[in-house]
């Protein structure tokens, strides 16, 4: 028998028993063999004879490659389906608080989640990026029946009814989602993946990446590892909450075999609150998955290793088999774009819209947050790559777009890129310039012990550009190289020139840098599961001390003098007179306000419009459009043409003809046009001479300006 | 109108700030009635640093002999022969001729006979001449008409436009002659007697200042680099002037490109064929044009 | 100026240039590369540079044009962008062709300029040009503003006006030693106009430097606008003294120099509801015509008081003094 197959004989086929619902004696029974044999093949103390293999695959009604190869699961279990969990015993109802529903949703919130998680997951072994993809998938009628029909709508029906009708929040999301379903035969289906990722390995209920993500109440998990953790942590409940039905399927590819096999571990899982449907009362959650025989009752579902077909309508095949996961939220909405208003107050074509909106904000907050993660040099590719695109039915609505860190965060990417690159320098002498200052931070001793390990933490600043759209901040990040911290550098003198800082802490430093890995647990321990800043934690105060947050607001302090140093303009020495004199004397750039005109006075007309061109006489033709003021008949104005010079003179050229069009007349005796009273806007056609023109007008620039003036009182 | 020379000549040349020169410019001494107080300025001369090049000297000695030479004719003939010639002797770079105190102190210290001799005829000098802009001030005309015309060492354009009182009344106030192949396109069109009357000279400048809000002559007509080298040496040398015939040489620099000068004598001397100039034929005598 | 008008397309849309980066050669042939700090303003200081006696000076020019300038299908072609540099005192042009970057939209080079060709501040601008109808050479398009290079200046200041020095009147040039107890003089007869305090005067530029609403900076921000007002007026005043006129037609000339943006600025508020143009021939013609110009003397104090803010340094001082007072009596 061949023993280099995918998984140990023994555990495939005491899972193929389980699965199936047979016990040892029942095969060793049907294959004519002892129960005592059937014990050694799944303790691995003997392998079945050839012949014998034929039979155990007609026994659990599969073929004998399966069994030779065993890469699959036979299909003789239990049907794929969902496992309520039911109340505790001891338990109060738990109402309303499903963690997925405890904010607004929010594609920006779950973008840092989301990429900052695959940032964490990422096969570090490989210089490749993890490559994270946003699918905005709008699924209408029969499309969406096909895909509800894939994952057993009509078993989850009955507990969404019982939420709708629940006053709670909850109630009102789940029943407006509903309604959006049955109203308008629409499901909006957001799918996140990530490639060149861990993937979610580990057992079903174990501690491992899974069971973090699918089993735990929405809460932490923490992974041992320099430069990994607190991934799937508290915040993974924001991919439930983007879902207005609470609802998650999940698809992923293992980097290290589970069960021996690595490809498409399928689950999935709902977050509602207490319900109650029938005669059951349900505490919470629910997962979608094969029964396993080896729960209580055989009734709690457990991932399964799906088939070709069944992922194509769970819309979850992945584009290859690079490790990573497939999130897919069902139902998913972002509160943000709908314009404030509530989920049920939206129209058609504010939903259609939506899809739209969504991605355009899922661009923007993509590369807010991670424009430094998808900047790469040094010789090295970026840590990853994100892009997004819109799906209706299967078709594509936006093309794939990939978030380019370089348009999103010009001046900033300049930055690390050039930090990379090594081509940072002590002082900018040219504009595009990145300058590069070391700041130390003090890291303290986990345990609350003294002294502390210094850390060379990596300051960089830069000239702000004009897509930015804040000036004179600094952002901070760590090891992923996920904006943290991002605030204006206070007091800052008026003279600056607009810049951007970035400071490098931890490994974002560089592996090499002074104190990095220090620097970057105790930076861990002090971010929050919103990863927005660093601060106090329980975390940090356990590990640390409850006085060790006070090193990060030293950080920041030296941090904002060292942007000072770069930024500020020296002072020159004193100029003669000082300071006051010399800001009094520059001459203002804004003329002051406009002085009140004498009362009744006319104001001038204004030459509003002109244009002009050469016509063959080799005269200029000349259409202008004046204002005529505030009493047009009490004013006159005089049309004159001049030739453009650099310096000395302009040339007058005269007019051949004038023809008053609207609004005024000409005379040829005043040289003047004459309003019509109360003209808001008058119009005139003139000629020049060419005779006059000191040049031909092919080698001319013209000027028309009006000579304005208050006719003489009668 | 007459100034005898003055008692008191400073050594070196200076700085004489606008305000003390302005003060110093009384009716008395525009109309040839008072003498600077030539002691009492001294004082007040800000010294440039003692370097031969500004001594006051030389540059008096050519004053006495243009006023000599032309003792006889109109002093509007001297400005041929002395623009070069100033220029070859005071030896500046452009960011010291642009100081109009040097000038300044020029003609109330050095040489205030030499200006009312060349702008006193109408029995006034106009205070201009004294302390002015640079294409109206009697010394920094002069200079900077040698210094824009010249074609590298070549004195002779300069000293061509010089002859014709228009030419350097007008030419050297656009900023168009900043360009060297256009100055020289023009010396050309002014020795090959395309224009030679005053309204020809003023037309031809208006064409040429007109055209180039249309045409960047730096393009189709471009010069070549300053060569900063040539004018450097040439500043620190000593000057040694020729006899009174024989132009002096100026600095080494290159000449202005000989393609990109014909291209704009011919495209200049185009415009000017349809340029309006009243009265064509008749030749007027350049006269001196007062200001304002 | 007002709008020019060419007799062939032109591009339209903004052309924008800068200064990115600045350096000068000692005389030992060593470049220094200025600061960015010494670009700042539309302006680069180069009189920021720690060289003593540079004699060149090299500015990394870029400008960015609209996309239109090289796509194709657009009336022009053989488009080249060119960098100028002038100052009208040393009758400078020194120029450069840029290159374009890979797309067309930003052109850069480096401009040469030697210190012994500059007085004080030269212009920096560009000019597009190209083929248009078979005439080549066309301008078309300028920026809408230029970039000013100040070889004295340490610190960038585009708008930069007025110099002052701090001289001992009593040690002063002739008249001004005669007048040993004035606080200041302004001077508008040079290149450039200048404010001179007198040393003399005890404690007046530290008043005049005093910061903070005690007395010191009540007294000092009165001053200030009490000197600015008189800034104002000399300079105006000295301006329109020195008016050349237009050759075509008589009218009065801006100065190209100081005194065309300090005309320009005043009559702003002496005569709003005037163009530039009118407003100076209309000054002009009072000044020397024979009536109307002792009416526009409140006119011209009003846009001198304006422009130094003397009201608001008034209403501040009052309203210091009351808390001064306020202070003492409790």
């Amino acid at each position: 028998m061949d023993v280099e197959a995918g998984e140990d004989f023994g555990p495939w086929l005491a899972r193929q028993l389980k699965l199936a619902g047979m016990t040892q004696t029942e095969l060793a029974n049907k294959i004519e063999v002892t129960r005592a044999a059937v014990s050694a093949w799944i303790t691995g103390r003997a392998t079945p004879r050839v012949e014998t293999i034929g039979r155990i695959a007609i026994a659990l009604g599969t073929d004998t490659v399966t069994v030779h190869t065993r890469t699959t699961d036979t299909q003789s279990g239990l049907p794929v389906t969902w496992y309520h969990r039911p109340q505790h015993e001891d338990a109060g109802r738990e109402l309303g608080n499903a963690a997925a529903f405890a904010f607004d949703p929010d594609v920006e919130v779950l973008a840092r989640e989301t990429c900052q998680n695959s940032l964490d997951e990422r096969l570090s072994a490989s210089e490749r990026p993890v490559r994270v993809r946003y699918t905005l998938h709008e699924l209408t009628g029969e499309h969406m029946h096909r895909f509800l029909d894939a994952m057993h709508w009509d078993k989850l029906l009955p507990h969404y009814e019982a939420v709708a009708d629940q006053a709670q929040k909850v109630g009102r999301v789940v029943a407006a989602g509903l309604r959006d379903m049955r109203e308008r035969q629409r499901l909006v289906l957001l799918r996140v993946d990530d490639y060149n990722a861990a993937g979610l390995t580990g057992d079903d209920y174990a501690d491992g990446r899974f069971a973090a993500v699918v089993r735990r109440q929405l809460d932490s998990h923490k992974q041992a590892g320099a430069g990994l953790g607190g991934s799937y942590g508290l915040g993974k409940a924001t991919i439930w909450g983007t879902s207005r039905l609470g609802l998650v399927l999940i698809n992923s590819t293992l980097s290290e075999p589970h069960e021996g096999r690595t490809d498409n571990r399928v689950v999935g899982r709902l977050d509602l609150p207490w319900r109650q449907v029938g005669d059951q009362v349900l505490a919470g959650p629910a997962w979608f998955g094969r029964p396993d025989p080896a729960s209580p009752r055989g009734e709690v579902t457990r991932s399964w290793w799906a088939e070709a077909d069944e992922i194509e309508r769970l819309h979850l095949a992945r584009d290859s088999d690079e490790p990573g996961t497939s999130f897919l939220i069902v139902g998913a909405y972002d509160m943000a774009s709908f314009d404030k208003r509530t989920s049920d107050e939206v129209s058609d074509e504010d939903e259609g819209a939506s899809v739209l909106a969504m991605r355009d904000r899922l661009l923007k907050a993509l590369g807010r947050n991670f424009w430094a993660a998808m900047t790469g040099g040094g010789g090295l590719a970026p840590m990853l790559r994100a892009s997004v695109r819109v799906l209706r039915d299967g078709t594509e609505i936006a093309p794939e777009e990939q978030v380019d860190p370089e348009r999103e965060q010009p001046s900033r990417t300049r930055a690390v890129r050039a930090f990379l690159d090594g081509t940072t320098v002590d002082r900018r002498t040219h504009a595009d310039d990145v300058a590069m200052k070391l700041v130390t931070m003090n890291v303290p001793l986990e345990g609350g012990a003294k002294g502390g390990v210094p850390h060379d933490a990596v300051l960089l600043v830069t000239r702000a550009d004009d897509d930015d759209d804040r000036h004179n901040c600094l952002v901070a990040m760590r090891g992923n190289r996920m904006v943290v911290r991002d605030r204006r550098v206070p007091a800052l003198p008026g003279n600056v020139r607009p810049f951007q800082a970035v400071l490098l802490l931890g490994l974002a430093a560089g592996p090499d840098a002074r104190g990095a890995e220090a620097a970057e647990h105790f930076l861990r321990a002090a971010e929050p599961p919103e990863h927005n800043k660093w601060r106090q934690t329980e975390e940090l105060a356990a590990r640390y001390s409850y006085s060790a947050h006070r090193r990060i607001s030293t950080l920041v302090r030296d941090a904002n003098a060292a942007v000072k140093d770069l930024v500020v303009v020296p002072r020159a020495e004193r100029p003669a007179g000082g300071e006051r004199l010399k800001k009094a004397m520059v001459r203002r750039a804004k003329p002051p306000a406009r002085s009140q005109s004498r009362r009744g006075a006319p104001t001038a007309p204004i030459l509003d419009t002109v244009e002009a061109k050469p016509i063959d006489s080799g005269a200029w033709e000349v259409y202008g459009e004046i204002k005529p003021g505030s009493v047009p008949e009490a004013v006159f104005a005089a049309p004159t043409a001049r030739f453009a010079v650099r310096s000395g003179s302009a040339p007058v050229v005269s007019w051949q003809s004038v023809e008053a069009i609207e609004g005024c007349t000409w005379s040829d005796d005043d040289r003047s046009l004459t309003f019509e009273p109360g003209a808001r806007r008058a119009t005139f056609r003139a000629v020049t001479d060419p005779t006059t023109h000191p040049v031909r007008a092919s080698s001319s620039g013209l000027v028309v300006e009006l000579r304005t003036g208050e006719k003489e009182q009668h | 109108m007459t100034f005898e020379k003055p008692s008191y000549i400073p050594e070196f040349i200076g700085l004489l700030d606008a305000e003390t020169a302005t003060e110093q410019l009384t009716e008395g001494l525009l109309t040839g009635v008072e003498k600077p107080r030539s002691l009492a300025l001294d004082e007040l001369v800000q010294p440039l640093p003692h370097e031969e090049r500004f001594r006051a000297r030389p540059v008096r000695a050519l004053l006495d002999r243009v006023m000599h030479l032309c003792r006889n004719e109109k002093p509007t003939a001297a400005d041929e022969w002395l623009a070069p010639r100033l220029h070859a002797t005071l030896r500046l770079t452009r960011a010291e001729a642009a100081d109009p105190e040097l000038w300044s102190c020029l003609a109330l210290l050095v040489a205030p006979d030499y200006v009312v001799w060349r702008h006193g005829r109408s029995g006034k000098v106009d205070a201009v001449r004294f302390q002015g802009p640079h294409y109206k001030q009697a010394f920094a005309r002069l200079w900077w008409a040698a210094e824009m015309f010249r074609d590298g060492d070549d004195y002779r354009p300069a000293a061509r436009i010089c002859r014709n009182q228009d030419m350097l009344n007008t030419a050297l106030r656009l900023d168009v002659v900043d360009h060297r192949p256009v100055a020289q396109a023009v010396a050309v069109l002014l020795e090959r007697g395309v224009v030679t009357t005053g309204r020809e000279v003023n037309a031809l400048c208006t064409v040429v200042n007109a055209a180039a809000m249309t045409l960047a002559y730096d393009v189709i007509a471009p010069d070549i680099e300053r060569d900063q080298v040539a004018v450097a040496d040439w500043i620190r040398y000593e000057a040694v002037l020729p006899g009174d015939l024989v132009l002096p040489t100026g600095p080494a620099e290159s000449r202005a490109p000989q393609e990109s000068v014909d291209t704009l004598t011919e495209l200049f001397a185009d415009l000017f064929k349809d340029a309006p100039v009243r009265d064509r034929e008749q030749v007027d005598e350049p006269e001196e044009v007062t200001s304002r | 100026m007002a709008r020019v008008i060419r007799p062939y397309p032109t591009l339209k849309g903004t052309v924008a240039l800068r200064v990115q980066a600045a350096s000068v050669k000692g005389p030992d042939g060593d470049w220094e590369h200025l600061d960015v700090a010494a670009s700042a303003d539309r302006t680069t200081a180069l009189g920021s540079a720690d060289t003593l006696g540079w004699t060149t000076a090299r500015l990394r020019v870029s400008v960015t044009v609209p996309a239109k300038a090289t796509a194709a299908g657009e009336p022009w072609s053989d488009v080249n962008v060119l960098a100028i540099l002038t100052e009208g005192a040393t009758n400078l042009r020194a120029t450069v062709l840029l290159r374009p970057t890979d797309d067309g939209t930003e052109w850069i080079g480096d401009l040469d300029v030697l210190r012994a060709d500059v007085f004080h501040r030269a212009n920096l601008t560009v000019q597009m040009v190209g083929t248009v109808g078979g005439v080549p050479g066309r301008v078309l398009a300028e920026p809408t503003e230029d970039w000013v290079i100040d070889v004295r200046a340490a610190r960038p200041e585009h708008g930069q006006t007025f110099t002052v020095r701090e001289t001992a009147f009593s040690r002063s040039s002739l008249w001004l030693r005669n007048m040993p107890d004035l606080p200041w003089s302004i001077n508008a007869a040079g290149s450039r106009p200048e404010v001179r305090l007198n040393t003399d005067m005890e404690r007046l530029t530290e008043l005049l430097d005093a910061q903070g609403d005690g007395p010191a900076g009540i007294v000092g921000s009165l001053l200030l606008a009490q000197l600015g007002e008189a800034m104002w007026t000399a300079t105006f005043h000295a301006a329109l003294g020195d008016l050349e006129s237009d050759e075509e037609d008589g009218s009065p000339l801006f100065p190209a120099d100081w005194r065309g943006e300090a005309l320009r600025d005043m009559l702003r508020t002496v005569l709003p509801d005037l163009t530039p143009g009118e407003a100076l021939r209309e000054v002009h013609r009072r000044r020397t015509g024979d009536h109307g110009w002792g009416e526009l003397q409140s006119r011209i104090q009003a846009a001198a008081q304006e422009r130094a803010g003397l009201a608001k340094a008034v209403r501040e001082a009052v309203r210091a003094l009351e808390k001064l007072e306020r202070e003492e009596s409790e």
